[in-house]
């Protein structure tokens, strides 16, 4: 296993989602992005409690928007995956496949 | 505070959320999200349904609102209850490091003592989660209610008016006994007295409510108004935002073509146009010049008041002392007291009774706050229902003061041994007090949440309370509850420091090492809990139990019409295009004629005032019978109908004739009486064909021609009154509004739609819109009379729940504790239920008591509820004996529970216990 940091699921798929959203992952946005593509219902609140904590192993860094009156003005928090989320995601997928090697068949069956 | 608008989410949820939320940017993206959320969700249901169209019509919208509005509030616990957790771990972990680096500074070691027993409270109590949570629950629904309670009473009562110094501000009435003790509206002659005699007040002003139809902006509509005398609102002291007050020379016949608008006027149909002085407004045909434009939210004399014209008193009315017809309002002058004018206009109705004996003989002036005349008798509804909710919050205080005692006792043998090594009495006491801390600031946060509910909830409940709009949790509210919160956390947070503080370890450890179970010195504390327990809830079992008879009474009350399948409509002329005479009196003809005409019509009758709906008092004398003292004419409720009118309501004619297609103008004049003024005035004598004169004109004797059966007019609780019908079309004055009743075999809803046709077929600029069944008209005041009882009951019923619970946990706990006891006598041969019987006993014992102090509490206290009963009083023998039965029933059953249990003790192993 590569060196890097260990990530649970949810973290795994959170960093994820954050990717896929590229410049527009915030809080509400992440939680549609698991649903929708993941079939995955996270509450809110451990959401941004997952945020903070991979905030503070630095796997993401936020930025917070301008203030917005649809928002009740109020910053959006835009999340960005680190070089190093990157590492832990990519160690995560290749311990991933190497112990998935030959289980093709029940795996994807 | 509640109600924002509605693109923001509620206001007090969001202060929770930013209360409980990490501080600084990530809690304000957070909001933010929920914020935008929020929107969507409103959006989403406004628009989003199919059948909404375009723009989603108000009913979806306000759908949609009120689901997004409890979406957010559901975040509220689910998000706060996360962070603040987490935050009081950061917290506790932060003094704890610094605890241990060694920083002691002396300002600190109190809070840090603090702190830690803080500490130490919540994790005993996150381990007993249950305890925790049915603790919470109880001390939360006594704030919760007394909350919501307290936001009507604040709102409907205590708030004072938003006019300045509002309490100056007095109603005046003419009163007379014995029939109009609590006043009725001033004759014109005897306000023009006043305001020229009086010296007590600053200023003083007349006005009566009616209604215009706005013409030539858009459709015909009808706008609620008022005449009111020339300075009013100078007199209330509000400044209008454009122009002026209305001025003494409009206030006089022909000079008074001129208006002020309300605010929402001025935006809704002249467009908030700045230049709107001068304009004019066609009111019931007339041209208006609108001279002033008022700020936003003035509710003179009523909220829905729009606009306001002179009341330009004609000469004749100038001198009337007959008809009672005026409101007047008045300030007091600083320093004044209601007292000091009362004094001041009983001797002017004195000066006017001597000089104008015919009408002023026995006549007097009432005067009251305007607050308190709004309310009226409902403050006592009111003040019921908040003392009501004081005791179910007693009742909760007291179960958990219990719980916590039972809870005490099993921590004995910790606290002594704390004792024992050095704790000293005030740390103990800390200790103590921490656990009710941490319950009363949970339950306080649950009672606001469930007042945030309760204040939704009441007014809908409450809907004819004036003010009953702006209820909401505001400051003052919130202020309120935090006292409670902190007086409920001493009363039943008392109870277990006390214990903790009388400790001596000596005597503490002896007996916990004997095994006895330690000192029952608390038992005594927490029957007495029990007892005033139970009391207290028989005082609202009573205060609820009088009430349900008085409504079940009043549902058996026969109204003396039939409500059933029959509709009501409302139909008013335009002034412009109708006299009043036989172009008005046609026009109802025509109308009943061609409603009767429809399909599935049965009965068809006009009349001008209509019972629940609006009533007319008059004068009458009976021919041939000596002429009544001054001022001592006898008087009745008048009808003016037209001949379908009996049979459209279902009133049942007694003996005689009704009327009919030719009791017109030209026709004899006939009238027709009820039982109650042919038992009355006739008794022993057939009415029929007598003759009586009406006080509505010249004199004119017309004949009784038939009894009808007895009406209530004002509600099913007003009894039997005399009174007197007339055909409309030979009353000497026509009135160019009357109600429409159609009665139909079937749903007579389904006739709404031609009733309307038919009517603008007739006439097309007639605003018609308040049609309704008169079975709604009758269900609508039983809702009104019954909504305190409702609420008394509902409160009634949390309260024999927790009597209940609190019974079961002494007794489960004196069980628990008395194992041994019962392990031994059960070993020295005694048999199970001989146990059982000795437990269930101390069980009926505190019923009893608990019952007896109740009835007599109830006894001296349900009295107060006198003005709100009916047909019964106060000591209603039934209710009195149902009310401990059900009580008692509940009790033996909670008390009869854990005695049952001790039949299960095993000897061996209770002996061996400990």
């Amino acid at each position: 296993m590569t060196k890097g940091k260990h990530l649970g699921e949810l973290e795994q798929l959170v960093l994820l989602a954050i990717l896929q959203l590229e410049n527009d992952a915030y809080g509400l946005n992440v939680m549609k992005e698991m649903q929708h593509r993941a079939g995955r219902n996270v509450s809110r609140g451990a959401l941004y409690a997952l945020f903070d904590r991979l905030e503070g192993k630095r796997l993401v860094v936020s930025r917070y928007g301008s203030p917005n009156p649809g928002r009740g003005g109020k910053p959006r928090r835009y999340l960005t995956v680190t070089p190093e989320g990157i590492v832990a995601l990519r160690g995560a997928r290749m311990a991933w496949r190497a112990l998935s090697e030959g289980l093709g068949e029940i795996l994807e069956g | 505070m509640i109600r924002g608008d509605e693109h923001s989410p509620p206001a007090l949820a969001e202060a929770i959320l930013a209360f409980c939320l990490p501080p600084g940017k990530s809690g304000a993206a957070l909001l933010g999200d929920l914020h935008e959320e929020y929107l969507a969700l409103v959006e989403a249901g406004g628009t989003g349904d199919g059948k909404a169209g375009g723009f989603g019509n108000s009913k979806f919208r306000a759908g949609a609102i009120l689901k997004a509005r409890i979406w957010y509030w559901g975040q509220v616990p689910l998000l706060s209850g996360r962070f603040l957790l987490s935050r009081v771990l950061h917290w506790s972990l932060y003094q704890e490091l610094k605890r241990r680096s060694g920083d002691h500074s002396p300002r600190f070691g109190m809070l840090t003592g603090l702190s830690k027993d803080l500490r130490y409270g919540a994790r005993t109590l996150l381990r007993d989660r249950s305890f925790t949570a049915a603790a919470m629950l109880m001390v939360g629904l006594g704030i919760g209610a007394t909350t919501s309670v307290f936001s009507v009473v604040n709102a409907v009562l205590l708030r004072p008016l938003s006019y300045p110094e509002s309490n100056r501000l007095v109603v005046l009435r003419d009163m007379k006994a014995p029939h109009y003790l609590y006043g009725i509206q001033v004759a014109p002659g005897h306000f023009i007295e006043w305001r020229s005699r009086a010296n007590s007040f600053e200023q003083m002003s007349a006005f009566t409510s009616r209604s215009y139809t706005l013409t030539g902006r858009g459709d015909p509509v009808r706008i609620s108004g008022a005449s009111v005398s020339a300075g009013v609102f100078t007199m209330l002291r509000v400044q209008p935002t454009l122009g002026r007050d209305l001025s003494p020379d409009e206030d006089q016949p022909g000079h008074d073509a001129v208006v002020i608008i309300s605010h929402r006027f001025w935006q809704e149909y002249m467009g908030g146009d700045a230049g709107v002085l001068g304009q004019s407004v066609a009111l019931d045909g007339r041209p208006y010049s609108i001279v002033g434009v008022l700020p936003p939210r003035v509710d003179f004399p009523e909220p829905e008041v729009e606009l306001w014209t002179p009341l330009a008193l004609t000469p004749e009315q100038r001198v009337s002392h007959g008809n009672h017809q005026l409101w007047v309002v008045a300030r007091l002058k600083p320093g004044l007291e209601i007292e000091q004018a009362q004094t001041e206009m009983s001797g002017i109705a004195r000066q006017l009774e001597a000089e104008n004996p015919e009408f002023n003989t026995g006549w007097g002036v009432r005067i009251d706050g305007l607050l308190e005349s709004k309310v009226g008798d409902r403050k006592l509804a009111l003040w019921t229902l908040l003392g009501a909710v004081g005791f179910l919050l007693l009742i909760s205080c007291a179960n958990v003061a219990n719980m916590l005692l039972a809870r005490a006792a099993r921590r004995q043998k910790e606290v002594a041994v704390r004792a024992s090594i050095g704790a000293s009495p005030w740390r103990l006491l800390r200790l103590a007090f921490a656990e009710s801390a941490w319950l009363g600031v949970g339950g306080g946060l649950l009672g606001i949440l469930m007042a945030a509910w309760g204040v939704a909830i009441l007014p809908s409940l409450m809907r004819e309370l004036p003010r009953i709009d702006q209820v909401s949790l505001d400051a003052p509210t919130l202020a309120a509850t935090v006292l409670i919160v902190i007086l409920s956390t001493l009363f039943f947070g008392t109870a277990p420091a006390a214990q903790a503080l009388r400790s001596d370890p000596t005597v503490w450890l002896r007996a916990v090492l004997r095994g006895s179970g330690g000192s029952s010195s608390r038992q005594p504390l927490r029957r007495i809990l029990v007892v005033s327990e139970i009391a207290l809830a028989l005082v609202l079992l009573t205060g609820a139990g009088l009430l349900i008879r008085s409504f079940l009474s009043l549902r058996q009350v026969d109204p003396g019409f039939s409500p059933e399948n029959a509709l009501v409509a409302h139909v008013e002329l335009p002034e412009a295009s109708y006299s009043a005479g036989p172009q008005t009196t046609d026009f109802f003809n025509h109308l009943t004629e061609a409603v009767s005409q429809l399909p599935g019509v049965e009965a068809t009758g006009v009349a001008f005032t209509l019972p629940f709906i609006r009533d007319q008092h008059l004068g009458f004398a009976i021919e041939g019978r000596p002429p009544a003292e001054p001022g001592e004419m006898p008087s009745t409720l008048y009808y003016a109908v037209g001949h379908g009118y009996f049979q459209a309501m279902g009133i049942p004619l007694v003996r005689g004739r009704l009327f009919n297609k030719e009791d017109d103008a030209e026709a004899p004049g006939v009238v027709i009486i009820n039982q109650s003024m042919a038992q009355r005035h006739f008794p022993g004598e057939n009415p029929i064909g007598k003759r009586l004169h009406l006080t509505n004109g010249p004199v004119n004797f017309r004949e009784i021609v038939g009894v009808v059966g007895n009406v209530r007019q004002n509600g099913l609780d007003d009894g039997p009154r005399d009174q007197v019908y007339e055909p409309f079309l030979q009353q000497t004055y026509q009135d160019l509004d009357m109600w429409l009743v159609v009665r139909s075999p079937g749903d007579p809803r389904s006739l709404s739609a031609a009733i309307r046709m038919k009517a603008r077929e007739l006439e097309s600029n007639l605003p018609m819109a308040d049609l309704q069944t008169l079975d709604g008209v009758v269900a609508r005041w039983v809702r009104e009379r019954w909504a305190p009882a409702e609420l008394l009951t509902f409160f009634a019923g949390v309260a024999l729940l927790l009597a209940g619970v609190g019974i079961y946990g002494v007794m489960s706990y004196s069980v628990a504790q008395r194992t041994r006891e019962v392990g031994v006598r059960m070993a020295l041969g005694a048999e199970a239920h001989d146990v059982a019987a000795l437990v269930f006993r101390e069980g009926l014992t505190l019923t009893f008591w608990g019952l007896t102090i109740g009835l007599g509490v109830s006894l001296s206290m349900t009295h107060l509820m006198d003005r709100m009963l009916f047909e019964i009083t106060a000591t209603d023998p039934v209710t009195l004996a149902v009310a401990p039965i059900v009580l008692g029933g509940v009790a033996i059953l909670a008390a009869f529970v854990p005695a049952r249990r001790v039949t299960r003790v095993d000897p061996n192993g209770a002996l061996r216990s400990d």
